[in-house]
């Protein structure tokens, strides 16, 4: 206690030391030139007041010597002048009379007049108010007035007061004859009644007054008469100097005769010897001066008191600040570091108070630092350590999610790892990546229905709904995409459609995750996506806004939504819930952004390597397609492997092509996978008309996502659950010809991509269908020509006619027997038609001689495989089938013609043909024999049959025969089964109908 | 407090000249009450003198004076009535004429200050102590009427220097027309100049005697200090008229009306003279303290008219001291 007293002493002191001197300085400065320039001020003005009083009274006075010296001196004047009158001084008694009778007329103070004669002796007596009788006259020999007139010196006696109380003088002049000549004395009696009233009436301010005395001090003249009648004698020491002969002096103060105190001036009548007197109470005469003192002194007060006030306020005000001050930072010094000043003077000593505080602070908080470092240094160090471990850990978990990302092009394998891999490092227990669908992305100009340049994005002010991935206005501008026009894309129905789709999650029920849905902007994670930068939740904020799923998870109590980005365009986001309370580390996220970063690059490469992976697919398929569609001149087939490549390719459910009935203007679908019968028989499409309609009367292709939600197709009544759709038309030199649909059951199925690659094939197939036509209208037309020859060398032998026809049918069954088919089959039917062209340069007496032939005859007619051979080569399309004309008549022991081939080495068709040509030509009239019958002509073969004939032909051709369609197909050619006249009737019908 | 302070203070700097300047507006409000009696018509020019002259030193009619005016025509009982009305109104001053009209109006205002304006000699009547004292509550101003008369006789011998029979009138109740018939008298004897005397007491009787004068009987007509002949100058002019005699009074409101001459205080100028009395008194010097004064202006007029229509020729001298000439 002694200590701190000692401590405080000092500071009490200290502390009244600034306040006394801040309130001493406050007073003074406030007293100090104020009270100098009062006093200053009130000095001036009473020299100014001074002044003032001294030339006012002095001014009165000046007033009333000027009466006094009109009385006295204007009067005297006149005596003298009257005495100079002319005939005054002849002595004419009655004239001197009526000159002195004139003057009371000019002189009202004139009570009397006397002429007296140089002894003395009173001559002539005028009086104002009596009448004068020689009694009156008296000597006056002895009497001042005339003792001292006589002398030749004017005379003013002292005042006296008259019968009638008022006061009067005696003035008397001499009567000069000559200069030197004084013959008598002039003598009048003046009351001095107009000095009177002037005295009472002047006033010197409200009750100063002025008053006369004469040379001994009695009051001649005063406002009060009573004291002019009791002929008071004064003194004061105006008299003093007036006797002295002193004049214009102002006393200052004095006590007047009533005992009052006043100031006063006087003034000297020099002819008179009066003195002039005027006095003014003092109160009175300094009553301003005293008012601006009382003032001066007031202000002085108020401004000391004022002052007063402000300095002991601010004294306080700032001595008690610095107490506290001073104080806390004792308490401070003594290690109480919790200690806090409390000072709110909201100026600087605040600020320093505060700074104190502060200083405190951070004292305390080394000094905890420093004990706590001391403490557990050790245990610091092992953080440290942990933590560099926990950094490496860091760094490897990077580095691992980059070798993971490097080590698969598998998206969801390599989702799936990272998850794996990030989860555990940040204790998080439940996190997923969502990927933004884009298929579902309507393209601008699409949704808006308008070419690419009439898009209302393109070029105009409003570039809202150039942020949208995949529009077209983006592609060109999309360098210029800033931020905040991005947040307006939440806005644009196009942007409707993408949603955030779970892709992998981990710790969550992925049956749950699965229908997931986020718009762009909707919910925490759909704002983390469109604002493209991390956001974080905590507690039940998690459960309005982060995926659903997770958010259900109230263990999960912070979440943090990471977007991933490459290229500024964003393609998902990554959910991290976990159940640690604190929330997410500016550390963890900037690492889980680099995780992002990384995921985003690996999620794009995957991307690009689906992509890449799928042009390479879709340009072998194209490829394929290629080479196929050239494999091929069967339309038939040509189509069916068009639709089915398509499929393959695109992956569509239901694929058709239409050909367009150029006559009819009609399109109908010539070949379709996936659709009903009825439904291909049944379409049929006017140019314009449906969707493939309208692809074939613009000549576009056209992609549809949805055609329940395509405004183009709204009154299209919608086939076949088809959601939706390609429809590319096929075109040969510009020219439409048909229309490629490929369709599939849910929407958005299809892309740029798709339509790219189903044009080419589109283009492919259409040249393919093309030629496919072409071909077959050049082969049958040269089939027709060759069909001329033949039937032009039957028309020859009336015996071979129908020949041709009926070998063809009997080919024809048994290659059917045999198993044959398509091109075959085809290569059969032309090679029996075409078989005997060859006999066309054979002459004709060889062909139809009846009797046996010679050797050069017969060598010629064994030339007609040759001959036939050597015509059909002409025909490119026809090159199948010359090995069956030319061997058709080599036999199975190998002893025909035309190479004496043997067994299997003639051609299947050969031996087909040989055993129907040898047939018909058994059953048929020839000239060289009449015709076998039917069963004969089956003995015949069987007899040759291993010899001449192959036996499986043979065979076949005898099971046909049995067959009852046999007889249906027989009839079909014009056949006979049996030699009868009605099969003969029929043939020859038959004949004329190929005739 | 500090604020507190700081606000009372202004207020009180405010207060205090504001409170001072009221005080000293209540007290310049004073009005002050005159009462004035006047005895005839002839006298009311005192009054007009009286309010001029106060005028004149300051106090004006309705701003800081008021009048209580009445001619009570020589009524005394209505003058005493009045009186009695401005007693009890505690008028400041009553001013007065005439020695009997004076000592009726003081019989009842015995406090009240009474600045008489006009009267002949208030010493020898009683009415005062002395000149210079009155020791009551009266002063004023004389009009030396009465001290005048052997001086007004000289200069109506110095007109006429042929006069010898004077006819004088006179009320011998008047105790002032018996003082100025003594002086006349002395005078009359020794300017050689013989006085006919006659009485009168009331208008009738002065009506009746002056029937009697007579031109062949007397040269000229004297009027002495008599309230009843000043009041009823007119008869007297018309005596003077009608016998073509030169009549010589002490009123110059007398000389304008017909009179051959008059020497002696002018009505209105005493009335003016003794306001300076009466703002003593209203100032508050007792009237004993202020001593009763002469008339400051006692003039000669001479009416040439009258001269002229009674045929007499008037020296040049005489004519030459007249202070006014009425043609």
């Amino acid at each position: 206690m002694t200590e701190r007293g000692e401590i405080l002493k000092p500071a009490l002191w200290r502390r009244s030391r600034i306040g006394r001197k801040l309130l001493l300085l406050i007073l003074l400065l406030a007293a100090v030139p104020l009270s100098v320039a009062g006093l200053l001020f009130i000095q001036t003005s009473q020299n100014v007041l001074r002044r003032d009083i001294k030339s006012i009274q002095l001014e009165v006075a000046n007033r009333v010597a000027g009466e006094a010296d009109h009385i006295v001196g204007c009067i005297a004047k006149a005596l003298a002048s009257s005495t100079q009158t002319k005939g005054f001084l002849e002595g004419d008694e009655e004239r001197q009379r009526v000159i002195l009778e004139k003057l009371p007329k000019s002189y009202e103070n004139i009570i009397e007049l006397s002429l007296i004669d140089e002894v003395g002796r009173e001559k002539i007596k005028i009086s104002r108010y009596r009448l004068i009788t020689p009694e009156d006259l008296r000597d006056r020999a002895g009497a001042d007035e005339f003792t001292t007139a006589i002398k030749g010196k004017n005379y003013v006696s002292p005042v006296w007061i008259s019968e009638s109380a008022e006061p009067c003088l005696t003035i008397a002049v001499p009567v000069r004859l000559t200069e030197k000549e004084i013959m008598g004395v002039l003598s009048a009696e003046v009351h001095l009644k107009p000095l009177w009233d002037l005295v009472s009436d002047l006033r010197v301010g409200e009750s100063g007054y002025v008053y006369v005395v004469d040379k001994g001090g009695r009051i001649v003249a005063h406002p009060d008469v009573s004291l002019v009648l009791k002929e008071t004698i004064i003194d004061n020491p105006h008299v003093g100097e007036i006797r002295a002969g002193k004049s214009d002096t102002l006393y200052k103060e004095y006590l007047s005769e009533s005992g009052e105190s006043v100031v006063g001036s006087h003034l000297i009548v020099e002819e008179l010897g009066w003195g002039i007197i005027v006095e003014q109470p003092t109160a009175e005469a300094y009553a301003s001066l005293n008012q601006m003192r009382l003032r001066t002194l007031g202000l002085l007060l108020a401004t000391l008191a004022v002052a007063l006030f402000m300095g002991i306020y601010y004294a306080r005000r700032i001595a008690k600040p610095i107490e506290v001050l001073y104080e806390g930072a004792e308490i401070i010094e003594k290690g109480d570091l919790e200690h806090r000043i409390e000072v709110k003077t909201g100026d600087e000593l605040e600020e320093l108070a505060e700074e104190f505080n502060r200083m405190s602070e951070s004292l305390k908080r080394s000094k905890e630092e420093l004990e706590e470092w001391g403490k557990t240094l050790e245990q610091k160090v092992g953080e440290r350590t942990e933590e560099i471990r926990h950094r490496v850990k860091e760094l490897t978990t990077l580095f691992e999610v980059s070798k993971v990302v490097s080590s698969t092009l598998e998206l969801e394998e390599l989702l799936k790892k990272i998850l794996d891999t990030v989860l555990p490092l940040i204790k998080a227990q439940a996190g997923g990546f969502f990927l933004l669908d884009m298929r579902e992305l309507v393209k601008c100009w699409e949704f808006m229905k308008c070419g690419k340049k009439e898009c209302p994005a393109y070029g105009s002010d409003n570039l809202e709904c150039w942020a949208i991935p995949g529009t077209i206005c983006r592609d060109e501008v999309h360098e210029k995409i800033e931020d905040k026009i991005r947040a307006c894309c939440a806005r644009c129905p196009l942007f409707k459609g993408i949603k955030l789709k779970p892709a992998v999650v981990c710790g969550l029920d992925e049956r749950s995750v699965q229908d997931v849905e986020i718009g762009i902007g909707e919910s925490f994670c759909g704002q983390a996506l469109l604002e493209c930068r991390p956001t974080t939740a905590e507690g039940s904020s998690c459960e309005a806004g982060l995926c659903g799923v997770i958010a259900r998870k109230p263990e999960l109590k912070n979440q943090v939504v990471l977007p991933l980005m490459t290229k500024g365009e964003v393609v998902g986001v990554l959910v991290l819930g976990t159940q640690r309370p604190h929330p997410w580390t500016t550390e963890e996220i900037s690492l889980l952004s680099a995780v992002a970063d990384e995921v985003a690059v690996a999620i794009e490469n995957s991307q690009l390597y689906v992509d890449a992976k799928r042009a390479a697919v879709e340009f072998r398929s194209i490829y394929e397609m290629s080479k196929a569609l050239g494999g091929t001149l069967e339309i038939k087939s040509l189509l069916d492997l068009i639709l089915h490549l398509s499929l393959d390719m695109l992956g569509g459910d239901k694929a058709s092509i239409m050909l367009l009935d150029e006559e009819k203007g009609e399109l109908t679908i010539e070949a379709a996978a996936g659709l009903s019968e009825e439904a291909i028989k049944q379409t049929r499409l006017k140019l314009g008309e449906g969707i493939a309609g309208l692809a074939a009367e613009k000549g576009e292709p056209l992609l549809i996502s949805d055609i329940s939600k395509d405004p183009r197709f709204k009154g299209v009544r919608k086939r076949e659950d088809i959601c939706s759709a390609l429809c590319v038309p096929l075109k040969v030199k510009g020219m439409v010809i048909g229309v490629l649909n490929v369709g599939a059951v849910c929407p958005h199925m299809f892309t740029e991509g798709d339509l790219r690659i189903i044009s080419t094939v589109a283009g492919q197939a259409a040249i393919a269908i093309h030629n496919a036509r072409l071909f077959t209208q050049l082969e049958e037309l040269y089939l027709a020509t060759v069909k001329a020859f033949v039937a032009a060398i039957e028309a020859k032998d009336p015996y071979t006619r129908g020949h041709s026809e009926r070998v063809t049918s009997f080919s024809l069954a048994m290659a059917e027997r045999l198993g044959l088919s398509g091109r075959d089959m085809e290569d059969i039917r032309t090679a029996a038609l075409l078989h005997d062209v060859g006999k066309i340069g054979v002459k004709e007496e060889i062909l139809n001689k009846t009797t046996s032939l010679t050797d050069e005859e017969y060598r010629i007619v064994k030339m007609h495989p040759l001959i036939a051979t050597k015509i059909v080569e002409q025909i490119p399309l026809l090159a199948d089938v010359i090995p069956i004309i030319a061997h058709h008549h080599e036999r199975y022991d190998g002893n025909g013609y035309l190479d004496g081939l043997a067994g299997e080495e003639i051609p299947l068709g050969a031996r087909i043909l040989a055993v129907a040509d040898a047939f018909d030509a058994m059953i048929s009239e020839r000239p060289y024999h009449s015709a076998l019958s039917f069963t004969e002509a089956v003995g015949e073969l069987k007899r040759n049959a291993g010899s001449q004939f192959d036996p499986k032909v043979v065979e076949a051709f005898c099971e046909v025969l049995e067959k009852p369609q046999f007889g249906k197909r027989f009839k079909e050619a014009g056949l006979m089964v049996e030699p009868s006249k009605s099969t003969r009737r029929r043939s020859g019908q038959a004949k004329q109908k190929v005739n | 407090m500090f604020k507190r302070a700081l606000v009372f203070l202004i207020f009180l700097g405010l207060l205090v000249p504001s409170m001072a300047g009221c005080a000293r507006m209540a007290e310049e409000k004073k009005v002050y009450k005159v009462g004035a009696v006047i005895l005839g018509d002839a006298s009311l020019p005192t009054v007009d003198g009286l309010k001029d002259g106060l005028i004149s030193l300051g106090y004006v009619e309705g701003e800081n004076v008021t009048y209580k005016v009445k001619n009570v025509k020589g009524d005394y009982n209505a003058l005493r009535s009045f009186t009695r009305e401005l007693v009890e109104e505690e008028v400041d001053c009553i001013c007065t004429v005439s020695v009997r009209g004076t000592k009726a109006v003081a019989e009842i205002a015995e406090d009240t200050p009474i600045v008489f304006m006009t009267l002949c000699d208030p010493v020898s009547t009683g009415l005062v102590k002395s000149r210079r004292s009155s020791g009551n509550n009266i002063t004023g101003v004389i009009n030396m009427a009465l001290e005048l008369t052997g001086k007004r006789l000289q200069l109506l011998k110095e007109m006429k220097p042929s006069i010898e029979k004077v006819y004088i009138v006179y009320n011998p109740r008047d105790k002032a027309a018996m003082l100025a018939i003594k002086q006349a008298r002395e005078a009359a004897e020794e300017l050689g100049l013989q006085l006919k005397e006659a009485r009168a007491r009331n208008i009738a009787e002065l009506k009746e005697v002056l029937k009697l004068v007579k031109k062949e009987e007397v040269d000229a007509i004297f009027m002495v200090c008599d309230v009843l002949s000043m009041s009823n100058n007119r008869l007297l002019i018309e005596a003077a008229r009608r016998e073509r005699l030169p009549l010589m009074t002490s009123m110059e409101e007398a000389v304008e009306a017909g009179a051959l001459a008059g020497y002696g205080a002018n009505y209105y100028e005493s009335g003016k003279q003794s306001a300076r009395l009466a703002k003593k008194v209203l100032e508050g010097t007792e009237p004993t303290d202020i001593p009763i004064e002469n008339p400051e202006k006692i003039r000669f007029v001479i009416n040439l008219k009258t001269a002229e229509e009674i045929g007499l020729d008037l020296p040049m001298e005489v004519v030459a001291r007249a202070d006014r000439l009425i043609d």
